[in-house]
C-alpha cells in the first residue's frame, strides 16, 4: 500500500513536471513567433511565415531569414544551455548561491575575452574561443582547489567565489588600461548580446548545444541519487565522485557554450532553477528549467529590443530586470528557506 | 529521474527540426540594383574583411564612426544615418552641422544592422565600430560595406577623404578639403616659428586615480602637434617604448613626466582645481591647457571638421609655449 | 560558553598587539615607499619641517591621506564582513553580497548621468546613500515571510537585488559614455588621491559603526549558536540582528563611499582571524578590524611599486593578493568551512 502511495505521487509529479514543460515550451514558442514579429521594421506574422517557407519579398525577407531567426534561435539554444547549467550547479552544490555566473566560470570567460578583445586586439570568432577556454579553465582551477577527497559544497562556492573576484579584477584592471572606445566594446561583450548573431552563431553553438543537453538528461539520472546523500548513494550502486564530476564537466560545458556565443548573460543560470523548481513544486525538474533559461532569454531580448524607442540594449541588460522580480517574489512568499 | 530521461528524446528531436529548418533557409537573397548614376570605373576599396568594390555614385550613405561621418560632410554629402558618440554631451559634436532628416543610430548594442537596412541605404562606411566578420557579412551581403583596416592600424584622415572623392566621382574636391585643412595647420606653424623643436604632452588625469599620458607618435593628437613642429616630450616617449603602451600610465606621483613646454590636459571627474592635486603641479615649467572632451577626441581622432575646431582652441596655448 | 582559557587569553592579547605593530610598520612602510622614490631623510623632513616648494616633500604629505583612507577602510570593511558573517552565520557573507558594491555604483552611475555631478568630492555622499539604501532594502527584502532573514534569504535577495542594479546601471553605462569613462576607474576601488576633508567628514559613521560593531561581539556569539537556542537564552533575535546589520551598513557605506567599491576584504579577513582566535567573536572583531587595514594597505603600497611610473589601484592588487590567499586557506583547513 505505501509503495502503491509513492508510486502514485511519482506519477502525479510527473505529470505536472510534463504539464508545465509543455506550458513553458508554448510559451517559449510563442514569444520566439514575436521575435520573429517585432523589430525596427515591424512584419506580421502571416509574412513572417511566408518568408520562412520562401516567399516573400527581399528585404523583408532577409530581416527575417537572416537577422531575426538566427538570433531567436541562438537566444533561445544559450538560454536552454544556461538554465540547465544553473539548475545542476544549484542542486549538485545544495546552493542556490552556485550559479556558474557566481562562481567565477563565466568570469573566467569574461577575463579570457576581455584580454582577447583589448591586450591583444582579437574581434568575432577568436573571441570566443577565448571565452569557451577561459570558463573550461576556470571551472578546472576551482575544481582543483576545492577538491580534497571530494568536493564539498561551500568549499566550491568560496573557490568559485575567489576566483570570480580575482578574474573580475582582470577585467576592471583591462577596462581602465584601454581607450574608452575600446572599453566600451569590451562593455557591450561583457554585458551579453545577441546583436548581429547569424547563422554563423548558431553553426557554432548548435552541435555543441544539441549534444551536451540530451547527454544532461540523461544524466539527470545521477543527480536525483546524489540527492539522497552520498552515503545513500553509494549503496545504490551509484559512483558519487565520478557522477559527481561528469555532471559539472556538463554543466561547466554547458555555460561555456553559450558563454562564448553570447557573452556572460547574467542571472539566467541564476533564476531557471529556482523557478522551475517552485513551478514544477519541488525536486529538480531539469527540462522546465532548460525552458525557463530559454524563456527568460527571449523575452528579455524581445524587451531589449524594442521597448525603448530610440535605442535597443543588449540581452543581458535586461535579464535581471525581467528575473530578478520574480525571484523576490519567490523569496517574499516562499516559507521555508531555499 | 525518469521524467528527464522520457523527456531527452522529444527535446532532441524539436532541436534538431529547428536546426534543419533554419539550414535549409539559410539562401541569401539578392540585391536590387538602384538608379543610381555609374562610376566610369568601380572604385574598389581594401579593408580588414576583404575588398569592396562599388560601381555606381552612392545616394544613400550611412556613415558609421565619427571621422567618416565628418568626412562625408565635408565633402557635401548628407549621410541618412550616422552613429552617435555618447561620449559628447547630447550627443552632438560641436563642429558637426548633422543633416535634420538623417537618423540618428545608436551604437549601444554593437552596429544596429536592421536599422540600417531599414533605411535601404546604398553604401555604408564605417571604421573602427565594425569589427567583426559576422557583422560585416550581415552589412556586406545587402549593402556595399567598407571597414576600417586591420586592428592596430589607423587610417589618416587624408585617405578616407580621397576613398570619399574617388566613390563620389570628386576627386578634385577631395583635395581641395584636404588642401585647405593642411593650409590651416600651415599656417599657424608659420606664424609661430618658435614652436619648432618645443615639447608636448596630452594627458588624461583621471580624479582620485592617476593620470594615462600618450606616448604614441602616430596618435592623432601627436601627429597635429607634429605637423606645428613640436615633437613628443622625449621621457614620455621613452618610457611608451619602454612598455609599448600608447598611452602610459603614470602615477600622480610623477610629476617629472609633465614637464614638456605644452602640457594638454583632460581631467576626468573633476575641473581644473583637480589638477593641485598632483605634487608639484605648481611648479610645472611649461604651459598648462586645461582642455575639454570634445577637443580631445578632435585631435585624437582627426578629421577634416574636427582639426579647424580643435586648432582653435589650442592657439592661445600655442602662443604661451611658443615664448 | 565560550570563553578562552587563561593562557589562550593571554596569547590572543598578544596576537593584537603583534597586529598593531605590523600595522605601524605598514603604515611607515606606506609613507616611505611609492611610485617615486623619495628618500628617507624627505620623509622626516616632510613630516617634521615641511617645505612646500619641494615636490619631493609633497609627495610624501600627498601619501598621509591615502594612509588614513587606507587605515579607515580597511578596519570598515574588515569588521564589516566579520559582523555579517556572524549575523548570517554564512561564512560566505560578503558585504558585496548584500548589493552595497550594486548599490553604490548605481547611486554613482545616477549622479554623473542624471545629476550631472561629475566630481569624485559630489558624488561621495551618493555612494554613501546608494550602499545604505539597497543594504537596508536588501536586509528587509530578505526579512519578510514567516522566519524572517535567514542567511540564504539574505543572499539569494542580495544577488537578485545586485543584478538588477547592475543591469540598470550597465544600460546607463553603455548609452552614456561619457558617465562609462568615468565609472570604469571609479568602479576600481582606489586610495588614491582621497581628500583628507572628505575622509574626516565620513570618519564620524566609521566611528559609530565601529563602535557598534565592537560592542556586538557578545551577541553574535550566542546567535552563532543557533536561533532557537539563542531566543532560549533570552536574546531577542531581531534586535540583534537590526543591530548588526546597522553596523554593517555604516562601515559599508562608508567605506565605498571613500575608497569606491572594494571587494573580498569583508570575505576573507574574518576567515583568517577565526583561525587565530577560534570562535569567540569578542576577539575576531578586533583581529577582523587589525587585519583588514594590514591587508588593504600591503596591496596599496604593492600596487605602487609593481608597475612604476603607473599603479596599480588597491582593489585590483587586493583580488591578486587576497584571492591566492584564500585558495591556501581552503587547501589547508581541515574542518569543514
Amino acid at each position: 500500500m505505501a509503495l502503491g502511495i509513492v508510486a502514485r505521487a511519482r506519477r502525479r509529479r510527473e505529470v505536472r513536471v510534463g504539464v508545465v514543460s509543455v506550458a513553458l515550451a508554448a510559451a517559449c514558442f510563442a514569444v520566439f513567433c514575436v521575435s520573429l514579429a517585432l523589430g525596427d521594421v515591424d512584419i506580421p506574422i502571416p509574412e513572417v511565415v511566408r518568408t520562412l517557407f520562401g516567399a516573400g519579398d527581399g528585404g523583408t525577407g532577409y530581416i527575417v531569414s537572416q537577422l531575426r531567426l538566427p538570433r531567436a534561435l541562438v537566444a533561445v539554444l544559450a538560454g536552454a544551455a544556461l538554465g540547465l547549467s544553473g539548475a545542476i550547479f544549484q542542486s549538485l552544490v545544495r546552493n542556490p548561491l552556485a550559479s556558474p555566473d557566481i562562481i567565477g566560470i563565466t568570469a573566467g570567460a569574461s577575463a579570457a575575452a576581455v584580454i582577447a578583445l583589448l591586450v591583444f586586439g582579437l574581434r568575432g570568432f577568436p573571441v570566443s574561443v577565448a571565452a569557451f577556454a577561459g570558463a573550461l579553465g576556470a571551472a578546472a582551477v576551482m575544481y582543483a582547489l576545492a577538491w580534497r577527497q571530494g568536493v564539498s559544497g561551500y568549499r566550491l562556492v568560496l573557490a568559485g567565489i575567489a576566483m570570480a573576484a580575482m578574474l573580475t579584477s582582470v577585467v576592471s584592471y583591462c577596462l581602465t588600461r584601454a581607450d574608452v572606445y575600446a572599453a566600451r566594446d569590451a562593455l557591450g561583450w561583457l554585458t551579453g548580446s545577441l546583436n548581429a548573431k547569424s547563422w554563423a552563431t548558431v553553426r557554432t553553438i548548435g552541435p555543441g548545444v544539441a549534444v551536451l543537453v540530451p547527454l544532461t538528461l540523461l544524466a539527470g539520472r545521477w543527480l536525483a541519487a546524489l540527492q539522497v546523500g552520498d552515503d545513500l548513494a553509494r549503496v545504490h550502486g551509484v559512483r558519487v565522485e565520478r557522477a559527481r564530476l561528469g555532471l559539472l564537466v556538463l554543466a561547466v560545458a554547458l555555460a561555456a557554450v553559450a558563454t562564448a556565443a553570447v557573452g556572460p548573460v547574467a542571472f539566467v543560470a541564476f533564476v531557471s532553477g529556482p523557478i522551475a523548481r517552485r513551478l514544477a513544486g519541488g525536486g529538480i525538474a531539469l527540462v522546465p528549467a532548460a525552458l525557463v533559461g530559454a524563456l527568460v532569454m527571449t523575452a528579455a531580448d524581445v524587451v531589449a529590443q524594442n521597448a525603448f524607442p530610440s535605442t535597443q540594449f543588449p540581452v543581458g541588460v535586461v535579464t535581471a530586470i525581467v528575473g530578478g522580480p520574480y525571484l523576490l517574489w519567490l523569496l517574499m512568499t516562499t516559507n521555508r528557506s531555499g | 529521474m525518469r521524467s528527464s530521461v522520457r523527456w531527452t528524446g522529444p527535446v532532441s528531436l524539436v532541436l534538431g527540426a529547428l536546426l534543419v529548418a533554419g539550414c535549409a533557409s539559410d539562401a541569401d537573397s539578392a540585391g536590387e540594383p538602384g538608379d543610381a548614376r555609374e562610376l566610369d570605373s568601380p572604385v574598389t576599396v581594401e579593408h580588414r574583411f576583404g575588398t569592396t568594390t562599388i560601381d555606381t555614385v552612392p545616394q544613400r550613405v550611412v556613415t558609421i564612426d565619427l571621422q567618416w561621418t565628418d568626412v562625408m560632410l565635408s565633402m557635401g554629402v548628407e549621410p541618412v544615418g550616422y552613429t552617435v558618440d555618447s561620449l559628447m554631451p547630447d550627443s552632438t559634436v560641436p563642429w558637426q552641422d548633422l543633416p535634420e532628416g538623417a537618423t540618428a543610430l545608436p551604437l549601444d548594442d554593437g552596429v544596429p544592422v536592421e536599422q540600417i537596412l531599414a533605411l535601404e541605404p546604398d553604401l555604408v562606411v564605417g571604421s573602427y565600430s565594425i569589427s567583426d566578420q559576422e557583422t560585416y557579412d550581415l552589412l556586406s551581403a545587402r549593402v556595399p560595406t567598407v571597414a576600417g583596416p586591420a586592428a592596430d592600424a589607423v587610417t589618416p584622415w587624408q585617405e578616407l577623404v580621397r576613398t570619399a572623392g574617388d566613390v563620389l566621382a570628386e576627386p578634385d574636391k577631395a583635395e581641395r578639403v584636404i588642401d585647405s585643412v593642411d593650409g590651416k595647420l600651415n599656417t599657424a606653424a608659420r606664424e609661430l616659428p618658435q614652436l619648432e623643436g618645443k615639447t608636448f604632452a596630452l594627458a588624461q588625469y583621471i580624479v582620485g586615480d592617476s593620470m594615462y599620458i600618450v606616448a604614441d607618435e602616430q596618435d592623432g593628437s601627436s601627429l597635429f602637434f607634429q605637423e606645428l613642429g613640436m615633437r613628443l616630450y622625449p621621457p614620455v616617449l621613452a618610457e611608451g617604448e619602454r612598455t609599448g603602451d600608447t598611452r602610459v600610465n603614470v602615477s600622480t606621483e610623477r610629476s617629472d613626466l609633465l614637464r614638456a613646454d605644452l602640457l594638454a590636459f583632460l581631467v576626468n571627474g573633476g575641473d581644473e582645481s583637480d589638477l593641485s592635486d598632483i605634487p608639484g603641479f605648481d611648479q610645472l615649467p611649461g604651459t598648462v591647457a586645461v582642455l575639454d572632451y570634445p577637443t580631445i577626441v578632435g585631435l585624437n581622432t582627426p578629421s577634416p571638421l574636427s582639426i579647424p575646431y580643435s586648432l582653435e582652441k589650442v592657439e592661445p596655448y600655442l602662443g604661451d609655449a611658443a615664448a | 560558553m565560550i570563553s578562552p582559557t587563561v593562557t589562550s587569553h593571554r596569547r590572543l592579547v598578544l596576537g593584537v598587539l603583534g597586529l598593531v605593530a605590523v600595522l605601524l610598520v605598514m603604515s611607515v612602510l606606506s609613507v616611505v615607499l611609492g611610485a617615486r622614490s623619495v628618500g628617507l631623510s624627505t620623509v622626516v623632513t616632510a613630516l617634521t619641517d615641511y617645505q612646500p616648494a619641494d615636490s619631493d616633500q609633497q609627495v610624501v604629505q600627498a601619501r598621509l591621506p591615502r594612509l588614513f583612507a587606507g587605515l579607515l577602510v580597511g578596519a570598515a570593511l574588515g569588521l564589516a564582513g566579520a559582523v555579517m558573517q556572524g549575523v548570517t552565520r554564512n561564512p560566505l557573507a560578503d558585504p558585496g553580497l548584500l548589493g552595497v558594491n550594486a548599490g553604490a555604483a548605481f547611486a554613482v552611475v545616477s549622479a554623473i548621468a542624471w545629476f550631472g555631478i561629475t566630481t569624485a568630492i559630489g558624488y561621495v555622499w551618493f555612494a554613501f546613500a546608494g550602499a545604505a539604501i539597497v543594504m537596508v532594502l536588501v536586509y528587509a527584502v530578505g526579512s519578510l515571510g514567516r522566519d524572517g532573514a535567514t542567511p540564504v534569504k539574505l543572499a539569494l535577495a542580495g544577488a537578485a537585488v545586485s543584478a538588477m542594479l547592475t543591469s540598470v546601471t550597465t544600460a546607463v553605462l553603455l548609452t552614456d559614455s561619457a558617465t562609462f569613462n568615468q565609472h570604469r576607474f571609479w568602479t576600481v576601488g582606489s586610495l588614491s588621491g582621497r581628500r583628507l576633508d572628505v575622509v574626516a567628514q565620513l570618519a564620524p559613521f566609521v566611528a559609530v559603526g565601529v563602535v557598534l560593531a565592537l560592542g556586538a561581539g557578545r551577541l553574535l556569539n550566542t546567535l552563532s549558536l543557533g536561533e532557537d537556542i539563542a531566543r532560549g537564552l533570552g536574546q531577542r533575535v531581531g534586535t540583534a540582528r537590526a543591530l548588526a546589520a546597522a553596523a554593517a551598513i555604516l562601515l559599508c557605506g562608508a567605506a565605498t563611499a571613500i575608497a569606491g567599491p572594494i571587494w573580498f576584504v569583508g570575505l576573507i579577513v574574518p576567515h583568517v582571524a577565526r583561525m587565530v582566535t577560534g570562535p569567540d567573536h569578542r576577539w575576531i572583531l578586533p583581529y577582523s578590524m587589525l587585519l583588514a587595514p594590514i591587508l588593504l594597505l600591503v596591496s596599496d603600497v604593492a600596487g605602487r611599486l609593481v608597475t612604476r611610473p603607473g599603479e596599480v589601484q588597491v582593489g585590483i592588487m587586493l583580488s591578486f593578493v587576497g584571492a591566492p590567499f584564500l585558495m591556501v586557506l581552503l587547501r589547508r583547513r581541515t574542518r569543514e568551512l
